[in-house]
């Protein structure tokens, strides 16, 4: 059974989800990659996980079956349905978030009879709240809650516009904070606060990464491929990635960039962002894992630990200082002794 | 062979566009990465895109200067935020460039209707040169992978030289092909296109 882990992995604080291509939900245990449960019932591909925040035992999962499921993580049973069938016939769904209160989920759509969608609902019930569909026109690829804030909300689509809402206004129109225009397609947006007020950190489709500042919609830095290939130490631009960002407890932000290549020049790294400069943070290294495409991770801030999962099906732990441990390998054979005190801190 | 193709081109009433059309292999559109974005041609593909400026007061001067439509705040406060209003002016105009005082204030004086349409604008500073953002606008082409495995983009136009189209052609290429996981490998086909002309095959 192949992992597909291209739509996410969402943590708790002890716990791991991941995707699996046969429209499962695979449930590992943080620190050991140990696999506690899979969760079925989904019938097309699974595009996105999260926990109910603060919660070990709330999944949710999104899919293009139309359906936002809830998830008891402890039996492995879903616990409810959520779905949008105001047109009388549901609207695949391509990414769901749940705010920082737990009280709501929001999850964004393909483009459905022209129009692409924000549905929201209540955790509590299965039939929607609302939604939006005034302010993207192409299909929405993130939606993500502000970490602290549950009335604020990013959106990222196709269509290039990152939209930031307060979702706590009654209309689409009062919601609509601001509008981003990367002029480019949106694959993933971070949110983090520096002391002028919030930033997203905006992950395009073109493998770049664009900051800006939400008190200004102002574009503060953006990086090009060429830039980020720099950045992680590789010639060749066409075969460097950016897979997402993440904010650290002190407040940097770091992504999680890399490049594919056979024979073991495939790469894993964290970037800081300064500023207007991206600064090597951290190698990961381990060739077997490095080859594949990393397509998500997720970070604890608490720990500074990072999980990626990649094309190959492999999820790796990355901790500060020590080795990686990788679940779902094809044979059992350990890192090879140059990767000690791997994840290093110190810039390269 | 393109420059053959534009010889034989009957004279129609509009200028056609030339496309680009990649049919891809190897690449699974449930599975791989989506594939969509924008990327700038040497040569502007789309001359004759009508580009809006709405400028705060030294950017509606400079427009002015420069022959090119713009508004300015109080013109954008008057239409009320009337969904009607704004979808004419949408309508009106292919793309907005906004000073960057104005951008942000854009979805509190007119709403999400510019969203809707497509056309949010671009920014505009006081550093960048108002005919060189609107040259850009009309060289950047967009380009995304649906559910079919082939897309199409936009070159050129059938007026372009041969040079031109060439240059542009070998740019969309290799820009799309590097986003590709398996470069060329990805690709099963390359045609060139004018929109009543018959496809050619380059690769």
């Amino acid at each position: 059974m192949h992992v597909g882990l291209d739509s996410g992995i969402a943590r708790s604080q002890s716990q791991l989800a991941a995707v699996c291509s046969d429209f499962s939900l695979s449930l590992f245990d943080w620190g050991t990659l140990k696999k506690l449960h899979s969760m079925r019932g989904h019938t097309d591909k699974v595009t996105g996980v999260r926990y109910v925040p603060g919660s070990d035992s709330v999944l949710v999962s999104s899919s293009l079956d139309g359906t936002v499921r809830q998830w008891d993580t402890r039996s492995g049973q879903m616990t409810m349905e959520h779905s949008d069938t105001t047109l009388q016939k549901r609207k695949p769904l391509t990414c769901v978030d749940v705010n920082a209160a737990g009280r709501f989920l929001c999850a964004g759509t393909e483009v459905v009879d022209q129009d692409a969608y924000l549905v929201f609902w209540d955790v509590r019930q299965p039939t929607p709240l609302g939604g939006y569909w005034e302010s993207h026109t192409d299909e929405l690829s993130t939606v993500r809650f502000h970490p602290t804030d549950s009335g604020a909300l990013a959106t990222g689509s196709t269509d290039g516009y990152v939209n930031v809402f307060d979702v706590t206004q009654t209309s689409e129109d009062d919601a609509l904070q601001a509008t981003l225009n990367t002029e480019s397609s949106v694959s993933s947006v971070t949110w983090y606060e520096r002391r002028d007020g919030r930033h997203l950190a905006v992950v395009l489709d073109t493998e770049e990464l664009q900051l800006w500042n939400l008190q200004e919609s102002e574009r503060t830095a953006q990086f090009g491929r060429q830039e980020v290939a720099q950045a992680i130490r590789r010639t060749m631009s066409e075969v460097c990635y950016v897979e997402s960002c993440h904010q650290t407890a002190e407040g940097d932000v770091l992504a999680v960039a890399g490049a594919t290549t056979k024979e073991g020049h495939g790469c894993l790294r964290l970037l800081r962002i300064d500023g207007d400069r991206l600064t090597p943070h951290a190698l990961l290294e381990d060739s077997e894992v490095t080859q594949q495409l990393v397509r998500a991770s997720a970070f604890s801030a608490a720990t500074g630990e990072l999980v990626t999962g990649g094309e190959g099906g492999i999820l790796t732990l990355w901790r500060p200082g020590a080795r990686p441990s990788s679940s779902q390998r094809r044979d059992a054979k350990a890192p090879t002794h140059k990767q000690r005190g791997k994840h290093k801190q110190k810039p390269y | 062979m393109l420059c053959c193709h534009q010889a034989q081109e009957k004279k129609r009433k509009f200028r056609e566009t030339v496309e680009l059309q990649i049919g891809l292999k190897n690449y699974d559109p449930q599975k791989d990465k989506r594939f969509s974005g924008t990327v700038k041609l040497r040569n502007m593909p789309r001359p004759s895109m009508k580009v809006c400026i709405l400028g705060d007061q030294l950017h509606c001067d400079e427009a002015q200067a420069n022959n090119l439509p713009f508004m300015d705040v109080e013109a954008l406060k008057k239409l009320n935020k009337n969904k009607k209003l704004v979808k004419k002016l949408a309508k009106k105009y292919d793309a907005f460039l906004a000073s960057e005082s104005i951008i942000k204030q854009i979805p509190r004086i007119l709403g999400p209707g510019l969203n809707k349409a497509g056309k949010f604008p671009g920014l505009l500073t006081h550093q960048d040169s108002m005919t060189g953002k609107v040259d850009e606008i009309k060289s950047t082409i967009k380009f995304q992978m649906k559910k079919v495995l082939c897309l199409s983009v936009v070159l050129g136009h059938v007026e372009m030289t041969p040079d031109e189209l060439v240059i542009n052609t070998h740019m969309a290429i290799n820009f799309l092909v590097s986003l590709l996981k398996k470069h060329w490998q990805n690709v099963r086909s390359l045609h060139v296109k004018s929109t009543m002309g018959p496809p050619q095959r380059l690769y």
